[in-house]
């Protein structure tokens, strides 16, 4: 517009786009690497070319074909899928809410969708595999929706965490009377609804909710331009053509759609929607959704399929329950970003 | 709210007869509401002897206590359901007198020492000490793993959520989430240790299911240290309500004085926690209702307190036992229990949910 804002605009846009540059850089490192020693590691323990070995010569020993094959790369995908899914469902509500402390986990809406699938799996109910994920999310929507109409919308961050607080104890209060009901007294059960985990999944579980979580991202990619307005208030993205409500509710719709899906088979995995986004928008030093939504879709990537190697690799014989281990990591994280809140000043 | 804590009438104040003849009022109001919470935990701790698996009913235990029954009865009264109820009472006292001494010294009616991450902690120091035995902790280590929990963990909440006029609900979001870290690292060690869903819903959801005379014996002594201590603290706690400038002009070393409520209030939710596990909201209900029903002193707020948290805990044993029951008539495979903990859960954050919208308007 003005003259001499552009050479102050050309530097920090250099600035982000170097910034960039290195992230896209360490970000594939990271997964490259990542992957390479969730296929490696375990019993067998692979070297790389017994991995590629594995994974195409039909000729390879049994074991080491079933162990990558059936066993690591499902999870591995699943791990990632998961991963991208809930921080790009975090960072949407955080723009979406204009509220830094949003995630589907603080919102109850993980635990509203982890109550539906308790409900389908211990009675029963004749719902194919695939089609669980929109039930899933017909629940967790419910639940966000009236956390946020108690909470005013959501605008005070610590208010709005304090009644998510109360609406996940007692969807998982429920949700432990049906497990305890079903008549199981299985720990899986317990870990695969309230902890989160990813053991034992294999392709038939990703294949269910794969689908749904491309079509997800893809319309949060799609939305991403609009959403990336909605951070400069709501008047000034009305005044510029956006129409505000209608990103909003669709901002909403698309992250209870991704954690839904993703509790319907991993469970209730905390604070890597809550913590990716935060992690990007302090590397980028920038808000602009238009590049934080993929860097958190990476990032999440990234830290959940990490995450499910220690989980899987450090607690041998026996694994831990991811979502335990992003329990205590996330928790001690947003511990940080609340005394960060308190000194922005809501 | 806090008002209520400290209208201890005083009968020497220049306001004089009103003021007295008020006190006297209040003074009978809460004795009755007390009568009344001890009979009403009477009718409680009656259903719930009565309520389990095994045909014993009324007549059975009056054989029991005479003396004359067979025993099978015997043996389910005196070693299944006579612990039971008696660790709920106790349990469930202890829990309403934490609560109600957190929320004189916070000056914070959101207080509970679920809530604040204690009794988190103290499970996971119940945990530790059992886990570093290899199960076989006894009653005394399990108890001063709890304690010491107990201790850290409220030191940390209170280190890092409370400054200075700092925002109550502030203080209780850095409780949630410290008590969500520490109940994450008590699942953690329970699964890594091998131990069966039982053992978490015992520990992590809080149980009264299989508890022993030894649970009731570490909750009687919690029960009667904690009656003591709170005896001895009730000054200083009122004061504290008040204000810490008050509490100061009237000569109290204020920080001195805090710490030792807490401690007795760390005792409380330890004691509980090393029966019955991580009990959750009962210790910021029962004190609520407790205020709401009578306006005394501290002192008999709290013994109003406990016997509703007696109340609530045991009512809830018997709502999760008839449960438990009706889902093993339906032809459960396996054995499946109800843990009380997600009862009083879902009360609790219920209660609060409401407790959240009216503070609101």
């Amino acid at each position: 517009m003005v003259e001499p804002d552009r050479s102050d605009l050309g530097v920090r846009v250099a600035g982000t786009r170097r910034r960039v540059g290195w992230f896209t850089f360490g970000a594939v490192v990271a997964l490259a690497g990542t992957a390479a020693f969730a296929l490696m590691l375990g019993v067998p323990r692979l070297g790389p070319g017994e991995v590629v070995q594995a994974m195409f010569d039909p000729d390879a020993p049994r074991l080491a074909r079933i162990g990558v094959l059936q066993i690591r790369a499902p999870r591995l995908v699943l791990g990632l899928v998961a991963g991208a899914s809930l921080a790009v469902a975090g960072g949407m509500l955080q723009t979406g809410l204009r509220n830094p402390l949003a995630g589907p986990e603080l919102l109850g809406v993980s635990a509203g969708a982890a109550l539906i699938v308790a409900l389908v799996t211990v009675g029963a109910v004749g719902v194919p595999l695939a089609a669980r994920p929109a039930l899933a999310a017909i629940g967790g929507a419910a639940m966000g929706i009236i956390v946020l109409a108690l909470a005013r919308g959501g605008r005070d961050p610590v208010r709005t965490i304090l009644l998510g607080a109360c609406a996940t104890a007692l969807c998982n209060a429920a949700a432990l009377v049906v497990l305890a009901l079903g008549s199981s007294s299985d720990v899986q059960l317990f870990q695969r609804f309230l902890l989160g985990s990813l053991t034992n999944r294999t392709w038939p579980q990703v294949t269910a909710v794969v689908p749904w979580l491309v079509a997800g991202l893809v319309s949060a990619a799609i939305l991403r331009r609009p959403l990336a307005t909605l951070r400069l208030g709501d008047d000034v993205a009305a005044g510029v053509g956006v129409p505000v409500a209608a990103v909003r509710a669709a901002a909403m719709a698309i992250a209870a759609l991704l954690t839904a899906t993703v509790v319907a088979v991993c469970g209730q995995v905390a604070f890597v929607a809550l913590l990716a986004p935060h992690l990007v928008r302090a590397t980028l030093r920038t808000a602009d959704d238009r590049l934080v939504l993929p860097a958190s879709a990476a990032t999440g990537a990234a830290l959940l399929a990490v995450a499910d190697l220690i989980a899987r690799e450090a607690f041998r014989p026996g694994e831990a329950p991811v979502g335990a281990l992003t329990t205590i990591v996330g928790g001690a994280a947003l511990l940080v970003i609340l005394t960060r809140v308190r000194r922005a000043a809501w | 709210m806090i008002s209520a804590l400290t209208s201890d009438a005083s009968p020497g104040s220049p306001a004089g007869a009103t003021r007295d003849s008020v006190g006297r009022l209040r003074r009978r109001r809460t004795a009755v509401m007390v009568a009344g919470a001890a009979g009403l935990l009477a009718v409680v701790v009656m259903v719930d002897l009565t309520t389990g698996r095994g045909a014993v009913g009324l007549a059975e235990i009056g054989q029991v206590v005479r003396g004359e029954a067979d025993p099978a009865s015997r043996q389910i009264v005196m070693y299944v359901r006579a612990p039971r109820v008696a660790v709920a009472v106790l349990a469930g006292a202890l829990l309403a007198v934490a609560g109600g001494l957190l929320q004189a010294i916070t000056r914070n009616p959101l207080a509970d020492p679920g809530l604040l991450g204690v009794t988190p902690a103290a499970v996971l120091g119940a945990i530790v000490a059992l886990t570093r035995t290899g199960g076989s902790a006894g009653t005394l280590l399990l108890s001063v793993g709890a304690l010491a929990g107990a201790a850290l963990g409220g030191a940390l909440v209170y280190a890092l959520g409370w400054r200075r006029g700092a925002d109550p609900l502030r203080f209780v979001l850095t409780g949630v989430i410290i008590g969500g870290i520490l109940s994450a690292m008590s699942s953690l060690l329970l699964i890594r240790s091998g131990d069966s869903l039982g053992a978490v819903f015992r520990w992590v959801i809080g149980s009264l299911h299989a508890r022993t005379w030894t649970e009731v014996q570490i909750a009687g002594a919690g029960l009667a240290t904690v009656f003591v201590g709170a005896i001895l603290v009730r000054r200083p706690a009122t004061l504290l309500a008040l204000g810490d400038d008050v509490a100061r002009g009237r000569g109290l070393s204020v920080d001195i004085a805090r710490a030792s409520v807490f401690a007795v209030s760390a005792v409380a939710a330890a004691a509980a926690a090393a029966a019955v596990g991580a009990v959750a909201f009962l210790g910021l209900v029962a004190p609520h209702l407790a205020r709401r029903l009578a306006r005394a002193g501290l002192g008999w707020s709290l013994v109003l307190s406990a016997f509703i948290g007696a109340v609530l805990l045991v009512a809830a044993d018997v709502t999760a036992t008839t449960l438990t029951i009706a889902a093993d008539l339906r032809g459960a495979i396996q054995r499946a229990v109800v843990p009380v903990g997600a009862l009083t859960a879902g009360m609790g954050a219920a209660f609060l949910l409401t407790l959240l919208r009216e503070r609101r308007q």
